[in-house]
């Protein structure tokens, strides 16, 4: 089992988005919107304050089309569960220029911070591999916070903060 | 499971998205679609992505268009009101859209299942802003895509073109 490693957001993402070079942003709707554009306005990153649930999948055919791009995207443990079957269309695509962040507050922030009532996301991401692929889970979605941090666990996972 | 016998105008489908530089095809399969699933499958200058709702098509369409590229929706009427509120991307930021819709509860439907969403699918794209074609004849298809496709990435239309069941024929149980 993994420990629960606690970062704060902004910082978070802020690092993230250091030395992006040419790199395309997605950002899903609320409080990661907030966080990328505080890192610094850019014209590569596109902002969503709607369409719940398409981060993944805008950051997939962006990829797909930029093959020689790198695509980032971040968003919401939320907005994340609202399309998460398309963890399993990415896996099936295996992108190797697209990863997705998700930043787990383990509430539903946006809409008045009401208290995610079952499995943070954390949980379900250790269980995905043996439905979704490997590749997403690992290298997408959690690797990027891997190299924020100094562990090298495949399966460590990151809370962030504040909500 | 039988397979659906190809349709000429599948052809013709597959023909109009080669002129125009289609180069991703998200689809939820589809008996309907096929054929021309499996001709996308084998052109290697198109990029087929199976999805696991109707919805995640919208979104790597628009995807696609940030990045410069074409993309066509296909789907069956059933999964057409999964994507009411992922079309206000669509809208929202006005990019060119065209999805092509098999329709599955109209004529001779043996499933009272796939009526209720086969009545509601047009009204499901207008109220979102999105323009219905409809095609009920084997020679109406081509035409028909192809001046939708030119619309849509020409001056950034909304466009759902739907197949009539009469067209593709009865499903027989």
């Amino acid at each position: 089992m993994s420990e629960m490693v606690t970062i704060e957001r902004r910082a978070a993402v802020e690092h993230l988005l250091q030395n992006r070079d040419n790199m395309l942003v997605v950002c899903g709707l609320g409080s990661s919107t907030y966080d990328v554009y505080a890192a610094g306005d850019h014209h590569a990153n596109f902002y969503l304050w709607g369409a719940m649930g398409g981060a993944g999948m805008i950051g997939l055919g962006l990829a797909i089309a930029e093959p020689d791009r790198q695509v980032m995207v971040i968003t919401g443990d939320g907005e994340a569960l609202m399309g998460i079957g398309a963890l399993a269309t990415v896996a099936a695509q295996k992108p190797n220029n697209l990863s997705i962040v998700v930043l787990d507050n383990e509430h539903f922030g946006e809409t008045g911070m009401q208290e995610k009532p079952y499995l943070t996301w954390c949980r379900p991401c250790r269980r995905l591999p043996l439905a979704v692929g490997l590749l997403v889970v690992r290298q997408s979605m959690i690797m990027m916070f891997l190299m924020l941090l100094p562990i090298n666990r495949m399966t460590q996972l990151v809370r962030v903060w504040p909500w | 499971m039988a397979v659906s016998t190809p349709h000429i105008w599948e052809d013709d489908i597959y023909n109009a998205f080669k002129k125009a530089g289609i180069s991703q095809i998200p689809y939820v399969p589809d008996a309907g679609h096929a054929h021309l699933i499996r001709r996308v499958h084998d052109d290697p200058d198109m990029t087929p992505i199976v999805l696991t709702t109707e919805e995640e098509g919208i979104a790597s369409s628009c995807g696609a268009w940030l990045g410069g590229k074409k993309s066509v929706l296909l789907m069956q009427s059933s999964g057409v009101g999964n994507c009411v509120n992922m079309l206000s991307l669509v809208t929202n930021c006005n990019f060119p859209f065209v999805t092509i819709v098999s329709m599955r509860g109209e004529y001779g439907e043996f499933n009272s299942w796939q009526v209720p969403m086969a009545r509601a699918t047009p009204t499901s794209f207008e109220m979102m802003g999105v323009e219905v074609m409809r095609c009920n004849s084997p020679e109406e298809v081509g035409p028909t895509v192809d001046a939708a496709l030119y619309a849509a990435f020409a001056s950034e239309q909304k466009i759902a073109i739907l197949l009539s069941q009469r067209l593709i024929g009865r499903k027989e149980w």
